[in-house]
């Protein structure tokens, strides 16, 4: 019953997708050069316009010789007893591709229990290259509950969850010291109860679309609580499918700059 | 009874205080918190917009000097950014 509901919904979803206006091109853009994947790269001047202006308050980056940058990609397709989720594949796709050309090596891990998911980030956290990086990124990318996130078996009767309080600890300075006074920075795409996600079959998840198209647009300009704030202002209007994102848990004292192509 | 107990528990917590996160309070010049908020608020509302103002509370939180603490901002969805214009 719940599945035919699902059904219902997305083949509205995808009836209104087709209605989409197609973008116009912004001919400002031109004039900065473009990184792979359609990222804006970030020109001389405004490294130094930055420094200049924000010194002391942004997070430096290291050199991009020697610095060994890693990112890890967690993402629940297929699921013992909730519906697959068609058009994950997508999303992995485009947040490595984006992650890569913001300058981290990416880790892809898949289909995983929450007992899984907490090895794999304890192992990520142990990785010796973050001492030698300046910052990392995690993306978690499943079903969700209020609570936390859904592991592949979840289900009324196995209450397979990964508590986002379990990640933040297993980040912090005790348990990762490499990682001490570096962004750390934690995207999760999943429903929390009643506060639905939307995510299209073939194009992916619509927080998932809007957040790498944001970053791509303004990485050079803006530093991450901006750009995070930029998404949310995306979803201002709800065109019949509202959705909010959050930001959660925000303890950078300093602004976070990509300088993409730096 | 409850007030052997009370005393007690106020021990065991001050001694613990390293390990949990706690937030210091001056007898006569209030909670540090508040005073760095009103301070950051006094001097930056006229130019900075409301996180930006909140993050400058959490940089001046970031050398503890003894008494560490840092301040958290939970769940923002703001979409704007909330300029003050004190004055106006």
């Amino acid at each position: 019953m719940a599945d035919k509901i699902l059904k219902e919904k997305r083949r509205q979803f995808i009836q209104s997708v087709g209605a989409a206006p197609q973008e116009v091109k912004n001919h400002q853009a031109e004039l900065l050069s473009s990184g792979p994947g359609g990222l804006k790269l970030c020109p001389l001047e405004t490294v130094r316009r930055i420094w200049k202006e924000k010194s002391t308050e942004i997070y430096p980056i290291m050199d991009r010789m020697t610095r060994t940058r890693l990112a890890l990609i967690i993402c629940n397709t297929e699921f013992d007893n909730l519906p697959r989720r068609a058009g994950a594949d997508v999303d992995i796709r485009d947040m490595k591709m984006l992650l890569e050309s913001l300058g981290y090596n990416v880790d892809v891990k898949e289909n995983l229990t929450a007992s899984d998911m907490t090895t794999e980030l304890k192992a990520f956290a142990a990785r010796p290259e973050h001492q030698t990086s300046d910052s990392t990124f995690l993306v978690f990318m499943s079903h969700g509950i209020r609570d936390g996130i859904c592991g592949k078996r979840y289900s009324e009767q196995v209450l397979d969850v990964l508590e986002v309080n379990t990640i933040f600890q297993m980040l912090n300075t005790w348990n990762c010291p490499s990682l001490k006074d570096k962004p750390k920075v934690i995207i999760i795409q999943a429903c929390r109860g009643d506060n639905v996600s939307w995510r299209h079959p073939t194009r992916g998840s619509l927080f998932i679309m809007k957040l790498i198209k944001t970053m791509q647009e303004y990485a050079w300009s803006c530093d991450l609580e901006e750009i995070f704030r930029k998404v949310r202002f995306s979803f201002e209007l709800p065109d019949g499918r509202a959705q909010m994102p959050t930001t959660e848990r925000v303890t950078l004292t300093r602004c976070f700059y990509l300088f993409p192509g730096h | 009874m409850a007030d052997k107990i009370l005393k007690e528990k106020r021990r065991q917590f001050i001694q613990s205080v390293g390990a949990d996160n706690v937030s210091w309070r001056h007898p006569t010049r209030g909670s540090l918190f508040i005073m760095k908020l009103i301070k950051t608020m006094q001097e930056y509302a006229w130019s900075c917009d409301l996180e930006e103002i909140f993050r400058k509370v959490r940089f001046s939180f970031e050398l503890p000097d003894g008494r560490a603490q840092m301040p958290t901002t939970e769940r923002v969805t703001l979409t704007r950014c909330f300029y003050l214009f004190p004055g106006h």
